[in-house]
């Protein structure tokens, strides 16, 4: 199965680091391919580096596209993980 | 001798670690100077890779060491870095995509690295304002620390530093202060990393000044004999004049009162105030870390082996370079006892070099400690062959990690046994050494009497207990405030213990984190525990806290907490007691 949604950064600091971590990590449990495209670039999204090399900053649209047997149950989690910002409390 | 006539001249940085130096300048070459670059045949792609997976096995091997220290240090803000390196040791592009290109263009290691960062580096820039190329500096840490592993020659540069030397270097890997010691290393001092760098953090952790921000590669052409690191002001003096020496050497003198009265109350005893003793044993994982701080201890309780992976180059250490290491610290201790734990490699020490990376969805309850050396019976064989030798003229305990089934423990004794056998029919006469269990997975807990009753000696490991009783992950940062040593589950745990191991006078030393801990000094002792084995830097400030408790106070503290259940409550009692 494969599923696709847009979701948009949250993050003060966009995609940095952490963020990347968390998203690796979680990965880590899922069975399906997951990508990332940002301004025509497709990358893996396990790969905390490639994720970092989007330079995806605060408000940027991101498509994810999960392909595999648990594809849908990933992205409802990563899409929830963009909206909780990964558990960084935005700095205001 | 010239310095007479140079004059003395002041250059400020950024103090990143505290302390005092004084020492001549030693300059470390960058990493980027010498990476080799050379064809290599087919027949070596193999052994290439696998040296590249040890230098990645090695590289979370520090990660994890630098870890603890920051665990113990509490500085979670740096800890979430050390977890985003960790995890980036597992990237694809790290992993497989590095090992595709090795089998593909055929060079060695060093290059096919260097290419395929430098590809990372390059389409990075092409995207990327400069706010986020600043990233980039994770990736340039971890690369370079892959890289320092890689190269046997930066590691023996390391122990080819003049004693007390002023190390000068560009920037220093985390890595490299991690296996630093403050007998050998002066003081720090670099162009870029600051007070936050794991390298700083490091360097304060071991008692090593540091001083950032200052231009290194301008200096390397100044003719400097002496020179005076000052970590409290960021102040770099070269040259300095005969009043400012002597200044220092005051101010030194000073620095080294309190360290001095640790030693003056080396002599006294771990006693409380109404005379129970307490042993005070220390963890090490490697013979030298008992270098810097040379108080007296009653023994080894822990010594970590699986750090002898990180100090050789070949795949795994080999059976006689164990035994020296062995043998360096029963010399060292004499008759007092040195126990040694058996590899735990595994969870979150990865083994790929043995599993042939094969994923293990969940490592820290896969095979890992006494279940990894059950099914790797050669390298557990090698070792135990190395161990049983060292015991002829040593006083060793055997202790095996993570003991979950009591047929892990029968399972072993036999494989000990037959070793010692073969050993025997070769005319060697090995001794019957005392062989314990590590009690650290709640289901030997819950069967510690039988457990016990096969066993010599018994060491409890909090760190792992605690993480399988709260079913939390400790590697895990988004977890870590769910991680309590203080939870009253874990206390009850260790109660639980120490009433079993009480009842059948079995030896029971604890090893964990907490040991270490002065705030958890009282509330140990008043649960029964006598024996302790900690970090050896801490050993002075457990032994003045045991000796100003009595063990009466103590069980009464211990009887209070065990009737609390919320943590918080337990962590404020705690907190309350220790200011008395």
């Amino acid at each position: 199965m494969k599923v696709s949604q847009k979701v948009k950064v949250q993050n003060t600091l966009g995609l940095h680091a952490r963020p990347a971590t968390v998203i690796a990590r979680l990965l880590q449990k899922s069975k399906s391919s997951v990508s990332f495209t940002y301004r025509e670039e497709t990358i893996n999204a396990r790969s905390i580096m490639s994720v970092l090399m989007l330079a995806a900053g605060k408000n940027a649209q991101i498509l994810i596209t999960v392909e595999g047997e648990d594809a849908k149950a990933t992205l409802q989690q990563l899409v929830e993980g963009f909206e909780s910002q990964f558990g960084e409390i935005s700095e205001l | 001798m010239s310095s007479k006539l140079k004059k003395e001249n002041r250059i400020y940085g950024v103090a990143v670690s505290e302390g005092i130096a004084l020492g001549s300048p030693y300059f470390l070459n960058p990493i980027d100077e010498d990476t080799p670059d050379f064809a290599i045949d087919f027949s070596e792609v193999d052994s290439e890779i696998a040296r590249y997976r040890k230098a990645l096995f090695s590289s979370k091997e520090d990660l994890n060491r630098l870890r603890q220290d920051l665990a113990m240090e509490g500085s979670d803000e740096a800890i979430s870095f050390i977890e985003t390196h960790i995890q980036m040791l597992d990237d694809p592009m790290i992993t497989t995509h590095m090992e595709g290109k090795i089998r593909q263009m055929m060079r060695n290691t060093e290059s096919v690295f260097r290419s395929v960062i430098n590809d990372y580096e390059d389409r990075f820039a092409a995207r990327s304002n400069t706010f986020f190329q600043q990233r980039l500096v994770d990736v340039k840490d971890i690369s370079d620390r892959i890289l320092r592993h890689l190269r046997e020659k930066q590691d023996a540069q390391l122990s080819e530093i003049p004693v007390g030397s002023i190390v000068f270097a560009e920037e220093i890997a985390p890595s490299y202060t991690a296996f630093a010691q403050a007998a050998q290393i002066g003081a720090f001092v670099t162009n870029s990393g600051g007070g936050n760098s794991h390298a700083a953090l490091i360097a304060r952790s071991k008692g090593i000044p540091y001083i950032a921000n200052l231009p290194i590669s301008e200096m390397k052409s100044l003719e400097v004999d002496e020179l005076i690191v000052d970590g409290y002001e960021g102040l770099l003096i070269l040259n300095p004049s005969k009043e400012t020496l002597q200044h220092y050497k005051e101010k030194k003198k000073q620095l080294a009162t309190r360290y001095q009265r640790f030693l003056d109350e080396d002599h006294l005893k771990a006693e409380t105030i109404d005379g129970y003793q307490v042993k005070l044993f220390v963890n090490v994982g490697n013979p030298h870390d008992l270098d810097a701080f040379p108080y007296t201890q009653d023994g080894v309780g822990l010594f970590r082996t699986e750090y002898l992976f990180l100090e050789t180059k070949e795949l795994y250490p080999s059976e006689s370079y164990q035994e020296q290491a062995y043998r360096k610290l029963t010399e060292k201790m004499g008759e007092r006892p040195v126990v040694i734990r058996v590899f735990d490699l595994g969870g979150d020490k990865n083994p790929s070099l043995f599993l042939d990376r094969k994923h293990e969805p969940n490592p820290i309850l896969g095979f890992r400690g006494i279940r990894f050396l059950l099914r790797n019976r050669q390298i557990f064989k090698m070792q135990l062959r190395a161990i049983c030798k060292a015991s002829i003229n040593g006083n060793i305990h055997l202790l095996l990690p993570l003991i979950s089934d009591i047929n892990e423990l029968h399972q072993s004794k036999e494989i000990i046994e037959e070793v010692k056998i073969e050993l025997r029919a070769g005319g060697l006469d090995i001794p019957d050494f005392p062989i314990g269990c590590m009690v650290e997975v709640p289901s030997a807990v819950m069967i510690l009497d039988a457990i016990a009753e096969h066993s010599d000696f018994l060491s409890m490991g909090t760190n792992d207990l605690v993480q399988y009783t709260l079913g939390v992950d400790r590697s895990n940062p988004s977890m870590s405030e769910l991680y309590y040593p203080a939870h009253p589950s874990v206390l009850r745990m260790i109660k639980m213990i120490t009433t079993e191991a009480s009842r059948r006078e079995t030896p029971l030393t604890i090893c964990g984190e907490i040991a270490s801990n002065t705030l958890f000094t009282p509330l140990l002792l008043g649960l029964g525990l006598r024996e302790f084995s900690i970090a050896p830097r801490y050993l002075p400030m457990i032994k003045q806290t045991v000796r100003k408790w009595s063990a009466i106070e103590a069980y009464k503290l211990a009887e209070k907490t065990l009737q609390l259940t919320d943590p918080k409550e337990i962590s404020e009692l705690l907190t309350k007691a220790q200011k008395k």
